[in-house]
């Protein structure tokens, strides 16, 4: 065969076989190097004035700096992102797969961003070849994964948030869809992921719970999977797998060209620039971005063999023949704003989160997102959507922005199916401070947090909370209780979370800080409105500790249970008095002796005390006894004299009193019908049943 | 089981950014104790044994003990425990009605014997009846304080005692002792065994007191005066007293039987709440302070110092700031044989600065010697301060103060009165740079006498610790 047969089959074979398989999630092709929210954001019909900033967002995702030397101004903010970190690529893909993927990434995965290097030049096969038999070699060691289950996996990528950017499957209804429903496909194109069928089982598991140690640049972001999770998202997208073979390599029989030959292939034709292979290269520069003529190279009408090709589409040319023009001129100063608008972009934050009225799930994809509490369907798209990131800025703590950007913990709607994805400190960093600037108050509201000057100002704080107060608790959580209606945010971590002076703006306004917010106005007319919700702040602060606001609080948090042996507790004990000492016997007998008047007092069956009194309440009322067939016995008759008791090798508690002088033990013991009392009186020992 | 936490700083930053940072002097370590889980360690009470082990009463009605391995459970199902000490032997424990004596008998670790020490005092259910306690004195006899009585009560009426200090003898025999108290939160003893009390700043208390308790005194507070008519009383006053028309420079001198604090300590200057008393008796463990009073501030986290002399037979003196940035509210303290300073800490219904709910920490002296006033002690014409360390002649600036008097009245808290300038004609460093007589024109009895020093520095450029300190002057020195 010669080399234009072989080219002619590659290309019949291009047409013909590539897509013929259909994994269930296979998008409509995109035909040009593709970047979500250039796509999203942009249409032929846009002045250019909005167009170039399209351009821009393209100089910067295609990575044309990685190259192309942007002038001085602009080099931070078009930045190029680190490719695919091909260091173990060879334990990833097999050579066929490496080898289409490097005669036309276009071809083999549709949209890529990766340019075609190699269009038929003479040497062209041997310079593919002999990377391919570099590529091999780059090996690593294969990572544990469990085995996965694809229908488990089929319905974890369509709720955790997967869909935002790539194609929900065919055969997956959203949940609340009705049966007969025809369901709307996406009108924004998906991220194509064509390469997940061609990845060995392993390292596409591994690829999934840690995108970033394959793709640096974090667009692809860690979607806080479980190692369980991955395989099973990672079976599903080999169901119906076929090994692809490269028949065009085959016919080419191309003799071996040495794994060397293909590293300085690999390092002349500059696929350093964005690769890492673990090894250090030089990397090639080319004309400065500035002085490139954007009729030129891959942006020609006509592409010129041996310029990489992007398959751009006229839109992206025009986009970028804008930017580039644009970068001519000095960058000028961003706004923080436009720093937070660029680097959503980047990132395409946008897919999941609204600002000010850009971005968000289109409604296609945004019905697969779910809920996994069922009481959280009544506060509508709140409860399953992400949450709109409007004035985040000034809510947010920097270290909540932390926690959720590239930490742990900083999740609190657990009820939403959906996860914060961590893209990266390095991808996201720029973020807090961005937000924080665009968001700025100034003057920021008012609020006093000192807390040292007012008493009392935690408990009045609780009390407002509670369900007889302001009934916070009707929708809000507390630590480990749910709220008593809807599962709203905890107010756990509040203080931790929230900037002081938002939580009040919110408060003191809630439509007006976060439009379609389901909470009501509650301070709104309210004459202690700021005194009100700093007590709750200090509550929410020291919250630790505490008791829980009413409605949350339960006495069967504190209820003593005697399960193992006798239980002694003193306290103000309704029936026994101030001086009381409770005793709990295992199996549901009780008593309570007043040592004030050295008698038993009272006897009751079943549940002993709360304690909640003792332990939590600074007021501390009297106890009821939590049990029933309350018995109150006699007054004791002569002058009695307490003395205390000693605790027997049982836990058994024996009274010690003077009576007239004389020496007494008074002990309780459960017995057959009641308890049994054996009274000893200087020596003498009586017993008596005691039953009611 | 100590974990060194090395910055104050870290907690507050970790656990409210609101709160700003102190920077605190490396003069004093904090190290914060590691806690049983589960368990709201409420520290209301400390007491080392005789075996030298550090014993812990919490408000829950617990005494752990510190063995191998962390702290164990000894005593539980106690009703509200706010003081512990060790006498004779076993433990002591202040409950609501009750001094409780805690032994184990049997070896095993855990108390078996909880024999009625001292009881006796009403006890009406109000929640404002916290008892403290107690103390030894050398004939065995224990001390508790008592609050006076607020809120609503379950057993009306039954409130004898109520803002007393009470004495009971070793036979159980409870005498009242002392009165006029609001809420006596600390109860300690000097190095000779004599009584102070701290309350707080409120009805009849115009600031934070400390109180040096002997028989028979009485201390202001109204709601005592019913029972020191009875005949057993040993406080001797009229059955009314004037309210919001004297001074308590006046009261001092024309109100029957009233005894004014030993020192006061300025609110808000000096903190906002008095609580647990521990003299320094460690030998200079715990730095120049030795003999000296510390007590617990509650609302600032932190301890402050008092300095005590005789003058015209009573006890009067100075306080100054110390230290502070704990985690959370200071409750109680004890010196460990060691010489380093444990809090006990707890904030349940009110706030504090350190806003942890509970823990156990300690102050630890890093054998740095702060400058500072050790002592502050009235002369015929001034004061005289003692230094802890030589002081650099040419640090000497000016020193400014002002005295001022407190209303004696039943209205909650006071502001200061009367204040005016000092009239300070001369300040002479001793040679050795140890002594500093301050020579004052217009001294006052009845008047706390603040005195801000200049930034002193030390013969080896150790700069002044604290500039500020109070004294609180009842009698001129003859």
């Amino acid at each position: 065969m010669n080399r234009i047969q072989a080219v002619l089959l590659f290309a019949v074979y291009a047409l013909f076989c590539s897509h013929s398989r259909a994994h269930p999630l296979q998008a409509e092709p995109i035909n040009h190097a593709f970047v979500y929210t250039f796509d999203q954001f942009n249409i032929p019909e846009d002045p250019d004035e909005h167009l170039v900033n399209g351009g821009l967002l393209l100089l910067a995702e295609l990575n044309c700096i990685a190259c192309h030397a942007a002038p001085v101004s602009w080099a931070d903010r078009l930045k190029a992102k680190p490719g695919p970190d091909l260091s173990a690529v060879g334990s990833r893909l097999d050579a066929d797969t490496l080898w289409l993927m490097v005669r036309s990434p276009q071809t083999r995965k549709k949209g890529t961003q990766m340019p075609g290097m190699f269009a038929g030049e003479e040497g062209d096969d041997e310079k593919v070849e002999a990377l391919v038999e570099y590529l091999e070699t780059l090996k690593g060691k294969a990572p544990e994964v469990p085995a996965g289950d694809a229908e488990r996996g089929r319905l974890l990528y369509h709720k955790v948030g997967c869909v935002a950017c790539h194609e929900p499957a065919k055969d997956a209804r959203p949940v609340k869809a009705p049966a007969d429903a025809e369901i709307e496909k996406p009108g924004n194109a998906s991220v194509p992921i064509s390469l997940a069928d061609a990845y060995d089982f392993t390292a596409l598991s591994f690829f999934l719970k840690n995108p970033r140690v394959f793709r640096p640049a974090g667009r692809m972001p860690d979607m806080r999977l479980s190692g369980q999770e991955a395989s099973d998202i990672a079976a599903y997208l080999h169901v119906g797998r076929v090994a692809e073979k490269a028949v065009a390599r085959a016919a080419l029989k191309i003799p071996k060209q040495g794994a060397a030959k293909g590293r300085e292939v690999f390092e002349k034709m500059n696929c350093v620039a964005c690769h890492q292979t673990g090894l250090q290269s030089g990397r090639v520069r080319q004309a400065g971005l500035a002085g490139l003529d954007a009729s030129k190279g891959c942006m020609a009408n006509k592409q010129p063999s041996g310029t990489p090709r992007f398959d751009l589409s006229d839109l992206e040319k025009r986009a970028l023949r804008l930017a580039l023009a644009e970068i001519r001129k000095p960058a000028p100063q961003l706004t923080a704003q436009q720093e937070v608008d660029w680097q959503m972009s980047r990132l395409n934050c946008y897919a999941c989160h609204d600002r000010d009225g850009k971005g968000g799930p289109e409604e296609p994809r945004a019905q697969y997102f779910g809920v996994n509490d069922s009481t959280a369907e009544s506060i509508g798209q709140l409860g399953h959507l992400p949450p709109n990131l409007d004035k985040a800025g000034r809510k947010l703590t920097q270290g909540w922005f932390e926690k959720i950007l590239w930490g742990h913990g900083g999740g609190v709607r657990p009820y939403m199916d959906t996860r914060m994805p961590d893209f990266g400190q390095a991808q996201t960093e720029m973020l807090v401070r961005a937000f924080n600037d665009a968001d700025k108050l100034d003057p920021p509201v008012q609020i006093d947090v000192s807390g040292l000057e007012k008493h009392h100002r935690a408990e009045l704080g609780r009390k407002l909370l509670g369900a007889t107060g302001l009934a916070c608790v009707s929708c809000h959580g507390l630590k480990d209780r749910k709220s008593l209606g809807p599962p709203v945010i905890r107010l756990t971590h509040a203080v931790e979370r929230l900037q002081p002076a938002y939580f009040k703006e919110l408060l003191l306004n809630p439509q007006a800080t976060q439009p379609g917010t389901v909470m009501p106005p509650m301070f709104a007319g309210r004459k202690t409105a700021d005194k009100d919700i700093e007590s709750i702040w200090t509550y929410l602060r020291e919250v630790e500790g505490q008791p829980l606001p009413e409605g949350l609080a339960s006495a069967a948090d504190f209820e003593i249970k005697p399960d193992k042996s006798p239980v002694i507790f003193r306290s103000f004990i309704e029936g026994a008095g101030t001086h009381a000492i409770g005793v709990g016997f295992p199996g549901g007998l009780n008593a309570a002796f007043d040592a004030k008047q050295s008698r038993w007092a009272i006897l009751w069956k079943g549940r002993f005390l709360d304690a909640m009194s003792n332990w939590q309440d600074r007021a501390m009322p009297p106890i009821k006894p939590l049990g029933t067939e309350v018995k109150e016995l006699p007054a004791a008759a002569g002058g009695r004299v307490f003395g205390g008791y000693k605790v027997g090798k049982d836990g058994v508690p024996t009274f010690l009193y003077q009576q007239d002088g004389k020496q007494v033990e008074d002990t309780l013991r459960p017995a057959k019908d009641g308890f049994e009392r054996v009274v000893k009186v200087d020596g003498k020992e009586t017993k008596e049943a005691v039953s009611w | 089981m100590v974990n060194q936490v090395l910055s104050l700083s870290f907690w507050l930053f970790a656990l409210c950014s609101l709160l700003h940072a102190q920077k605190q002097p490396d003069y004093y370590r904090i190290e914060t104790y590691d806690l049983p889980d589960g368990v709201n360690f409420e520290a209301s009470g400390l007491a080392v044994t005789g075996d030298g082990r550090l014993a812990v009463a919490l408000r829950k009605g617990e005494v752990w003990i510190e063995g191998k391995g962390g702290f164990q459970l000894f005593a539980s199902g106690l009703h509200e425990i706010l003081g512990l000490a060790w006498h004779d032997g076993a433990l002591y424990a202040t409950q609501r009605a009750e001094v409780t004596k805690l032994r184990d008998t049997d070896g095993d670790g855990k108390a078996d014997e909880y024999l009625t020490a001292a009881t006796g005092w009403g006890v009406s259910g109000a929640y404002h009846e916290y008892a403290y306690g107690p103390v030894f004195d050398a004939a065995g006899n224990l001390y508790t304080s008592l609050n006076c009585s607020m809120g609503k009560p379950i057993v009306e009426g039954d409130t004898l005692w109520r803002g007393w200090v009470v004495r009971t003898s070793p036979q159980g025999r409870l005498e009242p002792w002392c009165a006029g108290f609001r809420s006596p939160c600390g109860i300690g003893q000097n190095a000779v065994g004599d009584i102070f009390i701290t309350d707080q700043q409120g009805n009849w208390m115009p600031a934070t007191p400390l109180f040096h308790a002997r028989k028979g005194a009485y201390f202001a507070h109204a709601d005592s005066i019913p029972d020191a008519m009875r005949p057993e009383s040993p406080v001797k006053i009229d059955a009314r007293q004037p309210d919001g028309t004297l001074t308590v420079a006046e009261a001092m001198k024309s109100v029957r039987g009233y005894c004014p604090p030993a020192v006061w300590l300025p609110y808000v200057k000096m903190g906002q709440s008095a609580t647990g008393i521990a003299c320094d008796q460690s030998g200079g463990k715990f730095g120049p302070f030795e003999k000296q009073l510390f007590l617990g501030e509650f609302v600032l986290s932190g301890v402050n110092r008092v300095f005590l002399e005789k003058v015209g037979g009573e006890y009067q003196g100075a306080c100054f700031p110390f230290v502070d940035g704990l985690q959370c509210a200071a409750l109680a303290l004890a010196f460990l044989p060691d010489g380093s300073l444990i809090v006990g800490e707890s904030n349940r219904g009110w706030n504090s600065k350190g806003n942890r709910p509970f823990g156990l920490q300690k102050y630890v002296w890093t054998k740095k010697t702060p400058l500072d006033v050790r002592k502050m002690e009235l002369t015929r014409a001034g004061f005289r301060f003692t230094f802890t360390l030589p002081v650099e002649k040419a640090s000497l600036g000016e020193i400014t103060g002002q005295s001022y008097t407190y209303p004696f009245t039943s209205k909650y808290g006071g502001t200061e009165l009367d204040a005016k300038p000092l009239q300070i004609s001369e300040a002479k460093l001793s040679d050795d740079g140890m002594m500093l007589d301050v020579t004052i024109a217009n001294l006052r009895e009845g008047y706390v006498h603040e005195l801000g020093l200049p930034q002193l520095k030390a013969k080896d450029g150790t700069p002044l610790w604290h500039r500020m300190a109070y004294y609180t002057l009842n009698c001129l020195k003859e």
